[in-house]
């Protein structure tokens, strides 16, 4: 049985209230992620990626379709055992400025996601938080620091470290590297490959290189449907969708490359060769 | 070859109250026509350095700056803050990762282009915005200047704010991560409006980004910068082909890996 088993699942936007015309972000999408699974989401913007997962977290009521975790449909629970589930879904937003409280210190943001647990005390949670700080490989000093007096990369480890403190089966990650520079990237890599070792993982982005390095299987997403999914490896060398070669092709080589450029209309140099010296 | 349009000369930043020094003793030219890309890590001061270069250093919290900034042939101190903002929409113009989001939300993308043109070019006229739309690679010029900007998405924005860039005739395009963040597609896409920006308007550019792979593409010349040093800069094709700093090396190899597993693709 699948970790999480989504299917039929569809999510309709009424776009505007004058027009009533409505936008489905979603459509009869059906996706599985297996216990200790990386699964890589991979779509441009727009694609309904970020909906998907703030459907399965029921931050977004579905319209239809039904959303299994570890075999409970999660329609129809009551608020309370809907919470008890969530807490072993860990999720780590998009942008970590807003997803921690500015006002409160890292450790009280972290361990806030096992306020829910009646069995641990205060001490106990704060233990839990600062283990979590650890893992993510920030110093337990920065579990007294705002979210102000940190650097966005810092800001980000921290946001994984509250959706890892629960311990959760699995974890959602919204673009977390977004904008990173290539160094805080990888070294975020390391957190997050550590952090899923044993758990599994949805994770999302617009970036192929980034599926390609974390996850066991991609699933691409255009226009609110999986248009293609499969092992990392086959298919970012055989792809089989248009859509997919289109967002394969269009990822930069790492090094100059005349044809690459030739294809996306972008001219070389129109100048004569350059002195270096100067 | 051509001579140089932007000289910055011993550039010296101090930021915020602990006064850190965030670039240090940085030395560059840019020639006119010229894609000239500055790559390095956050932190490196390379978005700190472009800010300078337009007098945005009293908003951006600069204590301190010394060194001179040369634009076409006339010397101002880089402390200069004032003379330095003069150069803004006067032969420089710049654009961010989200350009537009520092606009005003509650006018129409028409109105916030002719008044620009009109404080720049004293050119208030809607065909001038229209033709500048065109240009940026609109093909309804119309419709985007009836929209506001939240209508309209990242990529369409990010176009928005060349066309109000290019709204002053700018002799140099500073272009601060213009692409990050955007999907790929539409990255590749404003790219390639770059270089024909550069070709038609004979324009330069000073292409920051972090991304090795935009600069390896793009730029006819690239800096490397590292803690507010300028670490190595050369020929574009030279420099992938044979860094000469360890540094610029580790930066070059870690750009290859991440794209490793694409190789076969």
């Amino acid at each position: 049985m699948p970790l999480l088993e989504v299917s039929g699942l569809t999510v309709t936007f009424q776009a505007s209230r004058r027009t009533e015309s409505s936008v489905t972000a979603v459509a009869d999408l059906d996706l599985e992620i297996e216990a200790g699974e990386v699964v890589a989401l991979v779509g441009e913007s727009g694609s309904g990626k970020t909906t998907l997962a703030r459907s399965i977290v029921r931050l977004i009521e579905p319209t239809s379709g039904t959303i299994r975790f570890d075999g409970v449909d999660l329609n129809g629970l009551k608020a309370r055992e809907l919470a008890a589930l969530r807490s072993r879904i860990g999720f780590v937003m998009q942008d970590s400025v807003t997803a921690l409280n500015p006002r409160r210190v890292l450790l009280s943001s972290i361990s806030s996601p096992l306020e829910s647990k009646r069995s641990l005390g205060r001490s106990q949670r704060e233990e839990l938080a600062a283990k979590s700080l650890e893992r993510v490989g920030l110093p337990v000093t920065f579990g007294g620091k705002r979210p102000g007096e940190i650097s966005g990369g810092q800001r980000q480890r921290a946001a994984i470290a509250r959706a890892i403190v629960t311990e959760p089966d699995l974890l959602i990650c919204d673009e977390p590297l977004a904008g990173l520079d290539l160094m805080t990237e990888s070294r975020m890599l390391e957190v997050l490959k550590e952090a899923t070792r044993e758990t599994a993982c949805l994770f999302i982005t617009h970036d192929l290189c980034l599926a390609a390095n974390v996850a066991d299987r991609i699933a691409v997403m255009e226009q609110g449907r999986i248009i293609e999914e499969g092992p990392a490896v086959e298919l970012l060398s055989r792809p089989a969708h248009p859509h997919t070669r289109a967002l394969i092709e269009a990822i930069p080589p790492a090094d100059p490359d005349s044809t690459w450029r030739d294809r996306h209309g972008i001219a070389s140099s129109v100048q004569p060769p350059f002195d270096a010296a100067t | 070859m051509s001579e140089p349009i932007l000289v910055v000369h011993g550039l010296n930043l101090w930021l915020g109250r602990e006064r850190s020094h965030v670039v240090r003793e940085l030395d560059f030219s840019l020639r006119r026509g010229e894609i000239l890309g500055i790559a390095g890590e956050s932190g490196a001061g390379k978005s700190q350095t472009a800010a300078a270069l337009i007098g945005l250093g009293g908003i951006e919290n600069t204590a301190a700056a010394t060194g001179q900034i040369t634009f076409a042939g006339d010397t101002i101190e880089a402390g200069d803050f004032n003379r330095l903002a003069g150069l803004r929409g006067r032969g420089i113009s710049m654009v961010t990762q989200e350009s537009m989001a520092s606009l005003t939300p509650v006018r129409r993308i028409g109105d916030l282009l002719t008044e620009t043109l009109e404080r720049v070019a004293s050119d208030r006229t809607v065909d001038r915005a229209r033709e500048l739309l065109l240009e940026v690679g609109f093909t309804e010029p119309d419709r985007i200047l009836a929209s506001f900007s939240h209508e309209l998405s990242g990529g369409m924005r990010q176009r928005v704010a060349f066309a109000l860039a290019l709204a002053a005739e700018p002799q140099v395009l500073i272009a601060d991560e213009p692409t990050t963040a955007l999907d790929l597609r539409l990255q590749a896409s404003l790219m390639a409006l770059m270089s024909r920006l550069r070709e038609s308007r004979g324009m330069s550019i000073l292409l920051i980004t972090h991304d090795l792979a935009v600069i390896a593409q793009m730029a006819d010349r690239a800096l490397i910068m590292r803690e507010g040093r300028l670490v190595e800069s050369g020929p574009t094709d030279q420099l992938f082909a044979d860094p000469g700093d360890p540094y610029t090396r580790r930066l070059i190899e870690q750009n290859r890996s991440r794209r490793g597993s694409l190789a076969a693709a």
